[in-house]
């Protein structure tokens, strides 16, 4: 009984202790604030003075919700971008919400609920579902600041990271988000791996990939690898490259299963199904979970995974620092659409200013800083390319700099398969499938089409 | 399980309690106040809400009433003609049903041998418990990044050393093997539990059926039979309402096993998060359906009632006609309460 | 100690013929240490390692358990489930308590009804509550705010509190509420006075109940807990472990699990014979 009544009494104690020591959980909703301030008008806030001193009426703090988490390489880099500001301007404070990747699903919720966010990384789930939300920035990215030297974020990022927000959100009036870290889904490869198979140049159509894959598994090498998690980009995008991206949302939203029964559907499956017979892919390729296909090929066991240009930072402790990346875009299949020269999916995170801040001008002051040449050297040292017309690139990347250059046309991941996200699980799971070699190209035709039909 | 709760044979001396002080109707009322406020309030208007809801297109979860827009049964529609839905449809079928008796079995097994005399019982029990007071998260990233890996994972590393390479190359973590390999995560997870229930009914069974049985030669088999299950039985009854409300609630193991959705571990539950919320994978923006989350949680709820209403015609209760195994049943129900 | 070893011909007969069930439970403790076992391990080595499967060849790597604990706020998040886990206890009892006094003990209209209704919301599933209850969170500016998860999670869990503990009131003697009514006792002192203490047993088992169910819930808190400062255990391992993925840190992430997992085993190594006795016996003496 006394033990029993010692533990009751523990627990009574321990619950106040616990509610003195986090007794002030409403300081961070200071919901009056966000209700009270309509949408400062960026043109009132300070256009001029070029020159001078960091402006003393820079005070405050600034909450920042990002889709990185802090212990990531990015986050790292992010976390001392905003420790630099905050010592380059006493007064202000900084305050992170690591979201990690979740913030897709949390951030319109929050910004619903009036949680007080003033700066945020949009993400490109959302679409322009957030438009109400994004401060028209078309003055702030004209106005010129000290840590740009003078400048204007117009003159010093590069135009992408300008255009590639409002391709994102489809919000064409006025400037919605700035972009950061431009992306682009390419084939990454190990490069040694390339020159022991004695492959001189990158494949550019399906037969030179076939005859790479070939040279690479008679050097040792599993030729190809793809974790669950983007199993529908490597097949969704042949799809792209033979039948055009609209075609493929069109395949995508079918609910009579007639459209999978197209000759071009059973002509991809069987694509791969002669490069799962050829060994092509990596035998544990049925059941790789994120990320260990990807860890594959930073051990150097697989050459070539078709990913985001950020890979190289995930796998980098086991690729370790001496590893060299290649990458070539996905390559045109015969009859197809001729998209390997200048057509990839691509894209760049975003950063948009809430409307409802109250402190505009300090928001306006953080954006610009995340692009002076010193916050974007920290972020390439982090791995994350660069979103500046003359800034440098991570040395990982060297190589992926042209493929970056050469592309105009912006695709979307996955082919357009990701449009209906009803049947992208359903894909995806039967491409696995056909990739490891457990179900035939007739088949994975059949079950598409059955599933599809509704 | 409703009348279960409490039964009639509950001592209320109602006419000494009744309506003597004028302030009993104030402390009544006070005492229960604070219990239907949050009856009201948590339960009933958003259940109430939630039904309505499913009729509307509701296009983000805050949104005003004035803004839906009345659809009828459009969202079931929906639904049905979803493939991913149907599939979270049959996996959490197969949770309750297939996933519940493999689970309860080996659970009622484990308990007979605590049970059974064994030395040690408090360390086995607490050791089979242990599981479940780990947090899901770290459980589901050992059983995923450790034993089912499938480049040094313990399954493969075992099997490998046994010499067993067909085995060892057995990809858990494959579609089609991934919903086994997540319900023996669940199952080393939450056996424990109505481990702990039913070796608490049993030790409530007295000795004297067992030793009497023992005298005309009965086995452990038989005993289990004869004995132990009759007696067990409004303790095995509360085990499947536990384990049913678990499973219709399925969720962190799925989203836990699966990078974005997938149809090998998908659940009603997870495709309302992502109806609602928005899907987390790809870069391409799908419209957001909140009605159609609530018409998820309709069928839920239906389900549940299905599955409650199933319970009573299979297992009916005070069926005991006895009067000497009746007080037994009720001890050994009491210990269930757990 | 030694007088339990010392067993007679018949009781180590006995034991022999429960071979089997020896043989199942070693398998599940064998499992159960290489499982816990390696993940430990694995926590000391480094991602190289773990992935060639030679764990520890370069020695201890403390560096990872370093690295975890200085990047995370995992204080935070310990002692958020901590005041989520303990005010859920002594709300539930606080608001479930009384009702179940009430309604186990009294006659009064509408009583069956009551009960019933407690009965049957204890089986509406989370999923039919979420969407109106975010609702009504942004509408009372409870987002973001701790408080908003404390109130859940002792709401969510008044039903059962009050089928649990209906049944211990309900088996106590009506004497002694007469008693303290003769002593002019009012009811309510009565209660908290007399009664509230005798059910001590079934109230300490709920308790321990309510507290591991929440300390390791998962759909709620990943839902409301949007926020570094509100995040629980489960949710803040989810994002450790995220991030050591996205960074390619194994040996990190498994620190991170062993951190998270430890204080939990350690403390259950030293409680599991109290909250056993506690949960079992406390429910049996009903």
């Amino acid at each position: 009984m006394s033990k029993k009544r010692r533990l009751a009494m523990i627990l009574s104690t321990a619950l106040i202790l616990t509610v003195a020591a986090c007794g002030s959980p409403s300081n961070s909703n200071p919901n009056s604030n966000a209700n009270s301030s309509s949408p400062a008008p960026a043109s009132s806030e300070p256009s001029s003075e070029p020159s001078g001193e960091p402006e003393p009426s820079l005070q405050g703090e600034l909450v920042f919700w990002t889709m990185w988490n802090d212990t990531e390489p990015q986050g790292e880099a992010w976390a001392d971008v905003a420790k630099a500001f905050e010592a380059k301007y006493p007064g202000t404070k900084i305050t992170i919400n690591w979201s990690g990747r979740d913030l897709s699903k949390t951030l319109k919720p929050a910004l619903e609920s009036g949680q007080r966010i003033d700066i945020f990384d949009y993400p490109t789930q959302y679409g322009g579902q957030l438009g109400s939300y994004a401060l028209d920035l078309s003055d702030i990215i004209a106005q010129p600041f000290d840590v740009l030297g003078g400048k204007s974020l117009t003159d010093v990022l590069l135009p992408s990271m300008l255009e590639t927000p409002k391709k994102q959100t489809d919000i064409w009036d006025g400037q919605v988000a700035v972009g950061y870290k431009p992306w682009l889904n390419l084939f990454m490869y190990n490069v040694k791996a390339f020159e022991e198979a004695g492959i001189t140049s990158a494949p550019k159509t399906w037969q030179e990939l076939d005859e790479a894959s070939a040279k690479l598994k008679a050097a040792g090498y599993s030729p190809i690898t793809f974790d669950d998690a983007y199993a529908h980009w490597i097949s969704g995008t042949y799809l792209q490259r033979l039948k055009g991206q609209d075609w493929v949302i069109e395949l995508a939203a079918d609910t009579t299963g007639d459209k999978w029964r197209d000759p071009a559907v059973l002509e991809f499956a069987k694509a791969f199904e002669d490069f799962a017979k050829k060994g092509y892919f990596d035998a544990n390729v049925g059941g790789n979970k994120w990320p260990s296909g990807q860890m594959d090929v930073g051990s150097g066991k697989v050459a070539m995974y078709f990913n985001l240009t950020g890979l190289p930072v995930e796998v980098k402790d086991v690729a370790g620092p001496d590893f060299k990346w290649g990458a070539f875009n996905y390559p045109d299949v015969t009859d197809g659409q001729n998209f390997a020269a200048n057509a990839a999916a691509a894209g760049a995170t975003m950063t948009a200013i809430n409307s409802k801040t109250e402190n505009t001008a300090l928001a306006a002051e953080f954006l610009a800083f995340m692009h002076s040449a010193e916050s974007d050297a920290r972020f390439v040292e982090a791995g994350m390319t660069t979103s500046l017309k003359d800034g440098n690139w991570p040395a990982e990347l060297a190589d992926v700099k042209p493929v970056f250059d050469d592309i105009n046309v912006i695709l979307q991941t996955g082919g357009g398969i990701e449009s209906n996200p009803e049947i992208k699980p359903v894909f995806s799971e039967n491409f696995i499938k056909l990739a490891a070699g457990q179900i035939s190209a007739e088949e994975f035709v059949d079950n598409m089409a059955s599933a599809a039909k509704q | 399980m409703e009348s279960e709760a409490f039964p009639s044979y509950i001592p209320v001396r109602r006419k000494e309690i009744t309506m003597r002080h004028k302030g009993r109707n104030l402390f009544m009322i006070s005492f229960l106040a604070p219990a239907v406020l949050c009856f009201l309030f948590i339960f009933l208007y958003p259940t109430a809400r939630t039904l309505l809801m499913s009729l509307f297109y509701v296009e983000f979860v805050t949104d005003d009433m004035k803004s839906w827009t009345f659809i009828g049964l459009d969202n079931f529609e929906t639904l049905f003609g979803s493939a991913l839905f149907l599939r979270s449809m049959t996996n959490i079928l197969k949770i309750w049903l297939i996933g519940g008796a493999v689970i309860l079995v080996i659970s009622t097994l484990l308990a007979v041998i605590i049970t059974s005399g064994v030395k040690f019982k408090n360390f086995w029990r607490s050791l089979i418990y242990l599981p479940h007071i780990i947090s899901v998260v770290a459980l589901v990233t050992m059983w995923t990044q450790y034993a089912f890996n499938n480049q040094y994972g313990l399954f493969k590393t075992v099997f490998q050393s046994l010499g067993l390479s067909s085995l060892a190359a057995f990809q858990w973590t494959a579609p089609e093997n991934l919903f086994l390999s997540m319900m023996i995560a669940y199952a080393y997870g939450s056996i424990g539990f109505y481990v702990l229930i039913l070796a608490a009914g049993i030790d409530g069974i007295s000795k004297d059926y067992y030793e009497a049985a023992e005298i005309e030669g009965a086995n452990q088999i038989a005993k289990f039979f004869r004995i132990t299950m009759p007696l067990l039985k409004d303790i095995f009854k509360r085990c499947i309402v536990l384990y049913s409300a678990g499973a219709m609630g399925f969720f962190a193991y799925s989203t836990l096993f699966s990078f974005s959705t997938e149809l090998a571990t998908v659940t009603p539950l997870v495709y309302m998060y992502d109806s609602v919320f928005g899907r987390a994978s790809g870069n391409v923006t799908t419209p957001l359906n909140v009605g159609a989350g609530a018409a998820v949680g309709v069928m839920i709820m239906i389900m549940v009632v299905l599955v409650n209403l199933l319970l009573d015609r299979l297992m009916p209760n005070d069926v005991d006609i006895n009067p000497n195994k009746k007080s037994l049943a009720r001890r050994s129900r009491n210990a269930g309460q757990v | 100690m030694q007088a339990k070893f010392k067993m007679n011909k018949r009781e180590w007969i006995a034991q022999l013929r429960l071979t089997p069930g020896y043989l199942v439970l070693l398998f599940w403790l064998v499992f159960s240490i290489v499982l816990i076992g390696w993940i430990i391990l694995a926590s000391l080595s480094t991602t190289k390692e773990v992935f060639s499967n030679n764990l520890l060849e370069s020695g201890f790597h403390f560096d990872n358990y370093i690295r975890v604990m200085e990047k995370h706020n995992l204080g935070v998040y310990f002692m958020n489930s901590a005041l989520y886990s303990v005010s859920a206890c002594i709300g539930t009892v606080l608001i479930g308590a009384p009702a179940a006094y009430v309604l186990s003990r009294f006659q009064f209209k509408g009583r069956k009804l009551l009960n019933n209704t407690f009965v049957l919301l204890m089986s509406v599933p989370v999923v039919m509550l979420i969407l109106p209850l975010f609702k009504m969170a942004a509408q009372f500016s409870l987002t973001g705010s701790q408080l908003l998860l404390i109130i859940l999670y002792i709401c969510l869990n008044v039903p059962f509190s009050i089928f649990f503990l209906s049944g211990f009131f309900s088996s106590l003697p009506t004497a002694l509420e007469e008693a303290a009514e003769i002593d002019g006792c009012s009811p309510a002192k009565a209660f908290w006075r007399i009664m509230f203490p005798l059910a001590q047993p079934g109230i300490v088992a709920l308790c321990i109940i309510n507290f591991i169910n929440v300390w390791n819930e998962y759909f709620m808190a990943l839902i409301f807990a949007n926020q570094t400062s509100m995040r629980t255990v489960s949710i803040g391992l989810q994002v450790i472990v995220q991030s050591m993925r996205y960074s390619g840190d194994w040996a990190g992430m498994f620190a991170g699990v062993v951190v998270v997992f430890l204080p939990t085993f350690i403390l259950f190594i030293f409680l599991s014979n109290k909250i056993m006795g506690n949960m079992t016996g406390g429910a049996l003496k009903e």
